[in-house]
């Protein structure tokens, strides 16, 4: 039987339960794909041997004996875990992450290690030790990062879903760019025991598909209380496929940031596409409500503050000393710290700790980091109110389509902006969901976000669901992967 | 208006324990004024936000020993001997 490479999770399924297919077919199917179409994209840093792939406890889970590849950040047991950094040199992961092993126990196929910006801290996918993504609908442009390489797989059709992580939009914003599903789940929603920590009260593992439905499977498989994760939440592992059949919920309400849509800069083809879609939801049932939350305009400079700092903390552990690269020649202890994380952190990364331990100094730590709190109440107020008179929100997942690479190479500052709707998801702790919306007419995909209250993952399935089945985005594929 | 200067930068690389090299000094004085520059901002709403006051709730679990294998860890080092971490002198030689 022929394999679609855009085929859903849910499509493959049935044909590995009906025999068409099996387990052992698709991952060569997979494997294949990588290897005749990576080489132009670089989704992947490592596809693994197809032997250390199978040998899954379960056949009958969700997703068994389907193929998907995680983000570098993500710990899988006995194989390299780089973060797409020098530092971390031919580190091997003792153990998996709770995500990995949940996925593994329901007979899931870890492929590969996808690839990213260093330590998820970029925009673009081009801050990689080792080589930048290209986005499959135009390979001349980005990805979107950071976790560009998980995303640009299921773009492509080498995988039908994938894991990456949020900090700060790091799966909207590329999903948005490549013309895919992404989700950010609630935070504490997904246990981030075996991601390496960037912002730990921001991370979130998120999930990259083709479909909304696909999305909600893989959420079944790895959402849920990990007792290892003191952060994750005491919600108990559910079925989030159980509402999708088409239709909104009835007297849906949905708000328009009116604020956001009048951004200054923002593109009139992503503008008018994301009404478009908001037109598609009234027309499905919904009401539209309009509101701002006039906090949106800060929450970047609280982002920059808040991950920096956390970056500046978490990545302390990396010094030459346990593991992964160390410098060579250095006379002293303080040389060896100093000339390795010299050496094995790429620019960004320097960069961002220098901002973190600046704001956390001495003489600065009330006037930045507890102003940027401050902050952080405020936009989650604005959302909580919000949420009071409707039941999601609607915007853009981001003010520009795809670009091209270097576009931002001298302004470092305008690149980092370009987060500026995602960001505020990701300080308030709520999920969001990127579903594509349309096409510029250069043909590049764009996005909108559905936002949720704390734990609406099933509600913003659902209207996501229904507008998607309304629509034909998901049907669209880029050429030359066929 | 933040203006981040020489000294500025060599103190946050010690807290960075990052060891730049001179010639890279006037770059991230640039680079690092212009992101504080706008995350300045924080300020302008800061003052009107009324702070909540958080509960925080701790999370406990079992203080249960669990074996494991620390080789797979040691295995990984640099520079072991026995199971110390092997590094150079914490002091300079005078």
């Amino acid at each position: 039987m022929k394999i679609n490479p855009f085929a859903t999770i849910k499509e493959l399924k049935h044909s590995i339960s009906s025999h068409e297919t099996s387990a052992d077919t698709l991952l060569d199917f997979s494997i294949d794909r990588f290897k005749k179409y990576d080489s132009k994209v670089g989704s992947a840093l490592e596809i693994f041997e197809k032997k250390s792939i199978l040998g899954q406890t379960c056949t009958q889970g969700m997703l068994s004996g389907i193929p998907g590849i995680l983000k570098d950040n993500i710990s899988q047991k006995d194989r390299r875990l780089g973060c797409a950094s020098k530092i971390l040199d031919n580190f091997v992961s003792p153990y998996d992450s709770t995500a990995s092993l949940r996925l593994k126990q329901d007979g899931a196929l870890l492929i590969g290690r996808g690839n990213c910006d260093e330590f998820a801290m970029g925009t673009s996918g081009e801050t990689s030790a080792f080589k930048k993504t290209a986005n499959p609908w135009n390979l001349s442009r980005v990805a979107g990062g950071s976790s560009s390489g998980p995303i640009a797989a299921v773009a492509a059709g080498f995988v039908p879903w994938s894991l990456g992580s949020e900090t700060g939009g790091s799966v909207r914003l590329p999903a948005a760019f490549c013309g895919v599903v992404g989700l950010k789940p609630t935070y504490g929603l997904i246990s981030r025991y075996g991601l390496v920590a960037y912002g730990s009260s921001l991370d979130q593992i998120g999930i990259s598909t083709r479909t909304v439905y696909d999305n909600a499977m893989v959420l079944s498989t790895i959402a849920g209380q990990d007792l290892k994760d003191s952060t994750s939440l005491a919600v108990d592992k559910k079925d989030y496929t159980e509402l999708l059949n088409g239709s909104l919920r009835d007297g849906l309400r949905i708000g328009i940031v009116d604020n956001a849509m009048e951004l200054d800069g923002i593109d009139p083809e992503i503008k008018k596409s994301v009404q478009d879609a908001v037109k598609q939801l009234e027309d499905l049932g919904a009401t539209i409500v309009h509101l701002n939350l006039p906090a949106m305009d800060y929450t970047a400079a609280a982002y920059f503050i808040i991950s920096r700092a956390e970056a500046a903390s978490n990545l302390a552990r990396f010094d030459g000393v346990r593991y992964g690269l160390r410098s060579k020649d250095s006379k002293t202890l303080l040389d060896l710290y100093e000339n390795t994380r010299y050496e094995g952190f790429g620019d960004e990364v320097k960069r961002r700790i220098m901002v973190g331990n600046y704001v956390l100094s001495s003489g600065h730590q009330d006037e930045y980091y507890g102003n940027a709190r401050k902050v952080q109440q405020a936009i989650r107020r604005e959302f909580e109110d919000a949420f009071k008179g409707v039941d999601l929100l609607a915007m853009p997942t981001h003010s520009i389509p795809a670009f091209k690479f270097d576009a931002f190479k001298d302004n470092k500052l305008a690149m980092d902006l370009l987060d500026y709707f995602t960001l505020p998801i990701n300080l308030a702790g709520i999920p969001a969901l990127s579903v594509p919306c349309g096409f510029t007419k250069d043909n590049l995909p764009i996005g909108f976000q559905l936002v949720g209250a704390h734990l609406s993952e099933q509600l913003i399935y659902q209207t996501a669901h229904a507008y998607e089945q309304a629509t034909p985005w998901h049907t669209m594929h880029p050429q030359g992967f066929e | 208006m933040v203006k981040i200067a020489h000294n500025d930068v060599l103190r946050i690389a010690w807290l960075s324990r990052i060891a730049f090299p001179d010639s890279e000094v006037s770059l991230m004085a640039k680079e690092l004024d212009e992101v504080v520059s706008y995350a300045h901002r924080v300020s302008e709403i800061a003052a009107e936000v009324t702070v909540r006051i958080q509960k925080n709730v701790n999370i406990f679990r079992e203080d249960l020993i669990i074996p494991d294998d620390a080789n797979a860890i040691q295995a990984q080092a640099p520079k072991i001997a026995e199971h110390f971490f092997v590094v150079p002198a914490v002091l300079e030689k005078e």
